[in-house]
């Protein structure tokens, strides 16, 4: 018995190498295949570092906010003309939007249409960010316990920057819009032809599928569509630059680099899963 | 018959390249709030595996690079088993060719790492390539694999620096 347990740990050592290269390469066959007990010990393991990585990213962002105190030092003239122009433009704007705002109200009951639903919404911290050739994704401080779920929209104050693709308890992954698997259903604000925003894992993004390809122009803004219900409607997330290879490329509005809070849109579009009370509602009906 | 202490003490040390390799793991994931850096971002473990296989293969092994490459798949939310893969040959290819490098002074070692870490760059583009179904550009994995090699006498010193805190080589491993 001896014997036998020293010869397999023998063997076992003997053949480590290829035991565990043939692990690795299996490891990635079920991990292509959305193996759920291979996203599971993922998600534990990032529940277990985000606290870790939370701290090990505060001295950077410190630095950073020293860094621009002094430089926020050295153009506050500069800066202070500048909002002084922003604001007297802006204030043109709010009347704008005031008077849009209730102009559509009044459309609105007009024609009464149905209430967009409001987003709820988390906010947290990027505590890890991979920016890399191969993924683009941010680790994120909140997770199931605070409400975040796969599919919700992140956001910054300027526009969208991913959604969240794997949930632990108390971090999520975030899927930025420039990775090769982000597929985003967007209109153009000006002409409101539908298009994919697809990442490549570059800096910019591509706009595929474009109702109408002759319309578009250099500079055009792109909203999220809302199509499929699993985004909001609305929400900016960049601008169409330049023209190469047959296609456009996009500038996101955010770079993702430069962001330590995050917004997770909540958004539950009423009648496309009916409530356990709609339900029994229904239930009634029939 | 050692003292709990002395075993105490052994079994930090026989964990702490390990245990290095993981720090660096976690530093090349913090975001760094600067643009464009991050496309770039040193693979610092490939250094690690690098040195503890020349150094101190005693102290790791297969499983301790399997291991961190599991740890850096999570940490970056690429495909699990990816850097796992790589590390592994890393360790496998490094570990041959250690009696080489031994006693020879820094620049032959700087010099070797130059020649593994582009290969072990492009062999996880080649593998991310056929795992996505498409080429993926390789023009930022060879500017990654310049940075790695620029910053690898950074990553040894500091490494050296834990090294000598370590006790010996043990006869056996010498002998390996």
């Amino acid at each position: 018995m001896i014997k036998l347990t020293l010869s397999f740990r023998g063997l076992v050592q003997r053949f480590s190498l290829p035991i565990l290269i043939g692990a690795a390469i299996g490891l990635m066959l079920l991990n292509r295949v959305d193996n759920p007990v291979v996203s599971r010990a993922r998600t534990q393991v990032a529940d277990a570092i985000a606290p870790v990585m939370d701290v090990l990213s505060r001295p950077v962002v410190a630095v950073q906010s020293g860094v621009d105190y002094v430089d926020h030092f050295f153009s506050v003239f500069e800066e202070n003309a500048r909002l002084r122009e922003d604001n007297d433009r802006l204030m043109h704007w709010q009347a704008v939007a005031r008077r849009l705002g209730s102009e559509n109200e009044e459309f609105r009951t007009l024609l009464s249409t149905v209430a967009e639903p409001r987003n709820a919404f988390v906010t947290a911290r990027v505590v890890g960010m991979s920016s890399g050739t191969f993924v683009r994704t941010a680790l994120i401080s909140a997770g199931a316990g605070d409400g975040v779920a796969v599919g919700q929209a992140v956001v910054t104050a300027q526009g969208m920057i991913g959604r969240i693709v794997e949930v632990g308890n108390r971090s999520a992954r975030v899927l930025l819009l420039t990775d090769l698997n982000s597929h985003i259903p967007v209109v153009m604000e000006r002409t409101r032809d539908a298009a994919v925003l697809s990442g490549d894992n570059t800096d910019l993004l591509r706009l595929l599928y474009v109702t109408d390809a002759m319309t578009v122009q250099s500079g055009d803004r792109l909203v999220t569509s809302g199509e499929g219900g699993m985004l909001p409607p609305g929400l900016p997330v960049g601008q169409v630059t330049a023209f190469e290879d047959g296609i456009w490329r996009v500038q996101p509005l955010v770079d993702p680099s430069r962001v330590e809070y995050v917004r997770i849109l909540d958004y539950a579009l009423p009648g496309l899963l009916p409530t356990t009370h709609e339900a029994g509602a229904l239930d009634e009906l029939w | 018959m050692e003292s709990p202490f002395r075993r105490l003490r052994g079994a930090i040390a026989g964990a702490m390249p390990f245990l290095i390799a993981v720090v660096l793991a976690m530093l090349i994931s913090v975001p760094l709030q600067v643009p464009h850096v991050g496309a770039i971002a040193p693979y610092l473990t490939l250094a690690a595996v690098y040195y503890w296989a020349v150094f101190r293969p005693d102290l790791f092994g297969y499983g301790a690079a399997f291991c961190l490459g599991l740890f850096t798949d999570i940490m970056t939310g690429a495909p699990l088993g990816l850097g796992a893969l790589v590390l592994v040959a890393v360790l496998a290819v490094s570990v041959t060719q250690r009696r080489f490098f031994l006693g020879k002074p820094f620049h032959i070692l700087w010099w070797g790492f130059a020649l593994i870490a582009p290969v072990a760059m492009v062999l996880t583009w080649l593998l991310a390539s056929i795992y996505s179904g498409m080429f993926l550009p390789i023009g930022p994995v060879l500017l990654q694999a310049v940075v790695t090699v620029a910053l690898f006498p950074a990553v040894a010193w500091v490494l050296g620096r834990c090294h000598a805190l370590l006790p010996r080589v043990p006869a056996s491993a010498k002998a390996g």
